[in-house]
């Protein structure tokens, strides 16, 4: 007996001495790199089931030409279109969100994205080809059946759901890791979400990058909650010696003239997370920071001059 | 005790710290090259090296990480060095090029 308690005290050693090791996976999906790091006794199964998810997710969400309900939708011509569960409560979420934001957040942003060749670098419209992309820019004209999950766009409208989708993604793969009983990261392009606590007892550091260099410029601890990034540093282009960053005015069909580089929210919904960054860096700083406040979500704001403000992070 | 219970206790404390030795490995700082969901490469950053990829060429030269070559349209994933917060991606290619630091001061990082 002394002899089989000796040995099983030497087998509790063992299993302490070996740190928790996460499963991680690296996919491309949704015009992006997904980095998934999980831990739990089924984070293998987890993965799958997280991989099977995030294709269905790129089909139903992607609006780009040829491919999926959402650009039936786009092609429909102001007539009613049928689409599939996720795609249906996407765009729901994104017109919740356009009504928030007053606009600042739009899905139908997809004109503009049109006007400017989705963003190719080879095309810049002229100032009336974007005031009459603009003119399209209209979330208030989407009308939505949910009775049979259909949807109606004014003629000439379309739909574009980058401003949320990576969010809406990592929302249901937090799901699946919960469902799994694990906890760990998602990382959709820097899109992240801190699931469960970090060895069962403590918040996740999540590291904002600096817009300026390589380094991290701020971090935030955080658990069930997601951190979402939107900044002008991360797609542009420059153009017979004008910079164009990807965050588009809705109202002007230009990119937005913010005073804001980099816009980082933090909030237990990934979608809302990532709709808000969007809106509040066309904003700007002080429109922005007002409407942080007013509607109390968390978030870190980083000015052209390098000016770092943190709104109610402590709440964390 | 007897010559038995010497050999399980001996068996048992070399599984135990054979679990250790990664924590004692050391080396810095290491490339990761995984493409389709498959590693490549992984080696010291420390160790210059040509790796052929499918469509990609990354070189590791003095510390530093690059994509020398690719066959995609937009030769996005050319434009500057792999760093620990910036890792380089071939979408086209589904190819990824990181940095792993042995102790990071943050669990992710957002961007």
């Amino acid at each position: 007996m002394k002899r089989l308690a000796f040995v099983l005290i030497l087998l509790l050693l063992l299993g302490c001495s070996q740190a928790a090791t996460p499963e991680s996976v690296t996919l491309f999906a949704m015009d992006t790199s997904v980095v998934l790091t999980c831990y739990g006794e089924d984070a293998a199964a987890c993965l799958d089931a997280c991989s099977q998810r995030l294709y269905e997710l790129d089909y139903s969400l992607d609006y780009h030409e040829g491919s999926g309900p959402l650009n039936a939708l786009n092609e429909a011509f102001g007539q009613w279109c049928v689409l599939d569960a996720d795609s249906f409560s996407a765009l729901s979420l994104a017109l919740e969100y356009a009504r928030l934001t007053d606009g600042a957040f739009d899905p139908t942003i997809g004109s503009i994205l049109s006007a400017w060749d989705d963003f190719s670098g080879e095309t810049v419209p002229d100032e009336d080809a974007r005031l009459q992309a603009a003119a399209l820019c209209d979330y208030t004209a989407v009308e939505l059946d949910f009775d049979t999950m259909s949807a109606r766009l004014k003629e000439g409208q379309r739909i574009a759901l980058g401003g949320i989708g990576k969010g809406y993604a990592a929302d249901c793969l937090a799901e699946i890791y919960r469902s799994y009983g694990c906890t760990g990261t998602i990382n959709l392009g820097g899109n992240v979400y801190a699931v469960g606590r970090k060895n069962g007892s403590s918040a996740w550091k999540i590291g904002i990058k600096s817009p300026f260099d390589s380094s991290l410029i701020r971090s935030v601890e955080i658990f069930d909650c997601s951190v979402v990034t939107s900044g002008s540093y991360e797609r542009n282009f420059t153009y017979d010696g004008v910079f164009y960053h990807h965050i588009f005015d809705p109202e002007t069909g230009s990119p937005a003239k913010s005073d804001l580089v980099s816009v980082s929210i933090v909030c237990e919904s990934s979608a809302l997370a990532d709709a808000l960054s969007t809106a509040v860096f066309v904003m700007g700083f002080e429109k922005g920071s007002a409407f942080l406040y007013e509607n109390n979500i968390s978030a870190v704001l980083i000015q052209a001059d390098g000016t770092v403000t943190e709104v109610l992070i402590e709440a964390f | 005790m007897k010559r038995f219970d010497f050999l399980i206790i001996a068996i048992v404390l070399l599984l135990s710290f054979a679990a250790l030795i990664p924590l004692f490995r050391g080396g810095g700082d290491r490339v990761r090259i995984e493409q389709d969901g498959t590693i490549l490469y992984e080696g010291p950053l420390n160790r210059n090296a040509v790796i052929e990829c499918e469509g990609n060429t990354v070189e590791i030269l003095n510390g530093e990480v690059y994509i020398t070559h690719a066959d995609c349209e937009d030769g996005l994933c050319q434009r500057g060095a792999c760093t620990p917060l910036h890792p380089l991606i071939c979408l086209p290619n589904r190819l990824s090029v990181t940095i792993v630091t042995e102790a990071s001061e943050v669990d992710d990082v957002t961007y």
